[in-house]
Formats: structure tokens, C-alpha cells, sequence
């Protein structure tokens, strides 16, 4: 036997479960050959060694377990899968209700008389698009301190929300809350770290104030056209 | 197939419920072995053993008998683990097998030391390799089963193991290890 075979001829052995004494050509070749024996005596003590390894075992409630869960009318047999899928498919009509609500509130008749107070209503009119394209249109951020509670409320959320995220933006060049240890100095007017963010904040303020013209544009004011 | 196996089936869909329990409590051990090489993890291992067994119980009536009933069973709980396993995107975990592999009782022997050793060696095959000796070796699973089991062809299962016997072999070598083998082990 070449030691080239000698590999292979002992896998077959294991392969068929046999021991690796069956074979008296291959134990009389590791006899022979140096190499080829601490190739043998490797693979007894691997398969002495797989012996006396551990079995993991199922605990004993896995047949009751199993049980139960054929005995239970219509129970789902996954409960480790079935968790995600489940809160999946809440969570997908939690937001699909939520979008309807919003749709439902921005096609309402009379929305804008309704919950926009009257001085409000004013500044709400003069940010809608119009026909003329370089027209003046107000600030967001100016919109926030003059229109009504509930335009200012979004407005506000708006902004701290973009605030919250842009924190999180890696190697963005703002300050975070008390960086500066809280210290000012007295012969500078206060400025917290809110207004700094504001000021770095103010293009996307911006590009924020398009993007709502544009979606009033394409709901609200075709629907009201409609209605008049 | 063994005939009880095809009768213990034939009792379970004409609704012996003692049946089933003996369907159950005789191939629980090597679906939860299978789950738990694949997994790594225990209590995972117990949910997808528990919904293989569940779903194979319910799907009785569509077993081929023709084909094993443990090969089948065993496909079912490969293709429930591999979901769990792209679900949640991460590999069975290396520390949880090696905590489970060694029966440290018996460490103080010079047959519990040869034992961990291997254990070491076993632990650090990449994981396809790992499974399959395992599953071969200490399972006693046969290639046919494996193969099916992890959705591979039994030519790629046999080249794993082959190749995890070789790599647990060389480190037993260069871990000295041999020289502390017992004569009985040598067998020459």
C-alpha cells in the first residue's frame, strides 16, 4: 500500500462505521510506516475522543410542548416566527391607519376654517404656492412663532425631530446639548445650542418648507379647487 | 424503513394519540440534535425541534414512505432552521457549542482530557465542517440524512467531514497529544 492511498482507505473505513482494526493491509502498512501510524493513532484518539463528547439533549418538556401544541385548535406551531410576522403585520396597519387619518384630515371640508384660528389662516394662505413663481414666501421657522397652535406644533416637531437625526449624522459639525459645559461668556448674548442647531439647520429648514408647499399643492389645493 | 416506524405512522393518522407521543418521544432526540448543531443555540434548538415536529405530525399524510421517515423529518427541521437562521442573520455561536461539546465530568481521565482536546479541535472546523462531522461521527447520521438535513449533495458532506477529520487529526499532532493516547486507542 502506497501512504498515498493509506488516507483515503482509512475515511473509507470510517465512512462504513467500521473499526480501524478490520483492515489488517492498513494496519500492517502503520506498522511500517512512521507517518502513516501517527496518521492511525490520530484518528483512533479523534474517534475515542467523539465518544465521551457530550449529546445535547432536548429538555423534557419538548414532548409535552409538542403536545400541546397539536392538541391546541388552530395554535400556531411556530411561536419563535410566528411573533415577528405577527407584530409585522400590526405594525403595517398600525401605519396604514395612521397614514389614512392623515389624508382624512387634510381632505376634511373646512379643515382649514375649522382648526386653523383666523390669524393664523392668514399666514397659512400666504406660504401656500402661487401663481406667480418668485413670489415672496415667509420662513418656516417664521410661520412657527405666528401661525396657530396646531401649525406651530407641527412646525416645532418638525424641526426637533430633523434636529434628533442630524445628531446622529457622523461628522456633522454641530454642537451637542452642553458641550460648552454650560459656560457663557457673560459679555456674549445667551445662545443655546438649540439656536445653533437652527442656524445649521436652516437650508434643510428650507428644502422642509418646499416639500410641504409641494404636497398642499398636490392635495389640498386641487381638492378645494374641486369644491369651489 | 424499519415496519414499526410505518405502523407507529399508520396509528398517529388513524388518530391513536399514544401513537403519536411515540412518534414523538423516538425521533425528538435526533431532530433537536440536528436543530441544535444548526442553531447553536438551545433554546432555539427547542422552538424549531417543537415546530418540525408539530408541522411533520400534521403533514403526515403527505410522507412518502418510500422515503426514510427520520430523512424526512430531518429536511423538514434543516429547511425550518435555515429561515430562523437567515431571519435573524447571524451563525450559530461558537462559545455555545464549545460549552456543550465537552463532558467536562470526565476531564480528570486521561479519556475526559482526550475528549476536550478533540472538543478544541471540533470547535475550531468552520461551522459546515463541524456540523457534519458531528452529525456523522457523534450523531451517527448518515451521509443520505445529512445531506438532506443541510441541502447539499452527499459528495460536498462527505468532503466536509473527510476534511474535518484530517484538520481535527492534525491538531491532535501538533497539540502532542498523542503521545498520552492510550494503547488501547492505538489498536496496533
Amino acid at each position: 500500500m502506497r501512504c498515498a492511498d493509506f488516507e483515503n482507505r482509512l475515511n473509507d473505513l470510517l465512512d462504513a462505521r467500521q473499526p480501524l482494526e478490520s483492515d489488517a493491509a492498513l494496519a500492517g502498512h502503520a506498522r511500517a510506516c512512521r507517518d502513516c501510524r501517527e496518521l492511525w493513532t490520530a484518528y483512533g484518539a479523534m474517534l475515542a475522543g467523539v465518544l465521551h463528547l457530550a449529546r445535547p439533549e432536548p429538555s423534557a418538556e419538548l414532548s409535552q410542548r409538542v403536545g400541546a401544541a397539536l392538541r391546541g385548535a388552530g395554535a400556531d406551531p411556530s411561536p419563535c416566527i410566528a411573533w415577528p410576522r405577527r407584530a409585522a403585520q400590526v405594525g403595517g396597519a398600525l401605519v396604514a391607519m395612521a397614514a389614512a387619518v392623515l389624508v382624512w384630515a387634510l381632505m376634511r371640508p373646512g379643515w382649514q376654517q375649522a382648526d386653523v384660528p383666523a390669524d393664523a389662516a392668514g399666514q397659512l394662505a400666504a406660504h401656500r404656492p402661487t401663481a406667480s413663481p418668485g413670489a415672496e414666501r415667509e420662513p418656516l421657522d417664521h410661520l412657527a412663532r405666528t401661525a396657530g397652535d396646531e401649525y406651530r406644533a407641527l412646525a416645532i416637531e418638525t424641526r426637533r425631530s430633523l434636529t434628533s437625526a442630524l445628531l446622529m449624522v457622523p461628522g456633522l459639525a454641530l454642537s451637542p446639548p452642553d458641550s460648552d459645559g454650560g459656560q457663557q461668556p457673560s459679555d456674549q448674548p445667551s445662545r443655546g445650542w438649540v439656536d445653533d442647531l437652527s442656524d445649521g439647520l436652516a437650508p434643510l429648514t428650507r428644502s422642509t418648507a418646499v416639500a410641504l408647499d409641494s404636497l398642499w399643492g398636490a392635495v389640498v389645493v386641487p381638492h378645494e379647487d374641486s369644491r369651489s | 424503513m424499519p415496519d414499526d416506524v410505518r405502523e407507529l405512522v399508520a396509528r398517529c393518522l388513524a388518530g391513536d394519540q399514544a401513537a403519536v407521543t411515540a412518534l414523538v418521544d423516538r425521533f425528538q432526540g435526533q431532530v433537536f440534535g440536528l436543530c441544535y448543531r444548526m442553531l447553536g443555540h438551545r433554546q432555539d434548538a427547542e422552538d424549531m425541534a417543537q415546530e418540525t415536529l408539530v408541522r411533520a405530525i400534521r403533514s403526515l399524510a403527505r410522507w412518502n414512505p418510500e422515503r426514510g421517515f427520520l430523512p424526512w423529518l430531518l429536511t423538514i427541521a434543516g429547511n425550518r432552521c435555515r429561515t430562523l437562521l437567515a431571519s435573524r442573520a447571524r451563525r450559530p455561536s461558537l462559545v455555545a457549542e464549545v460549552d456543550h461539546l465537552a463532558d467536562r465530568g470526565a476531564a480528570a481521565e486521561p479519556a475526559g482530557q482526550l475528549a476536550e482536546e478533540v472538543a478544541l479541535a471540533v470547535a475550531e472546523l468552520r461551522l459546515e465542517y463541524r456540523q457534519a462531522f458531528l452529525m456523522f461521527q457523534r450523531d451517527e447520521l448518515s451521509y443520505a440524512e445529512i445531506a438532506a438535513a443541510l441541502d447539499c449533495p452527499v459528495g460536498t458532506v462527505k468532503t466536509w467531514v473527510h476534511r474535518a477529520r484530517r484538520q481535527i487529526a492534525e491538531r491532535l499532532r501538533n497539540r502532542d497529544v498523542l503521545r498520552e493516547v492510550p494503547d488501547a486507542v492505538r489498536g496496533l
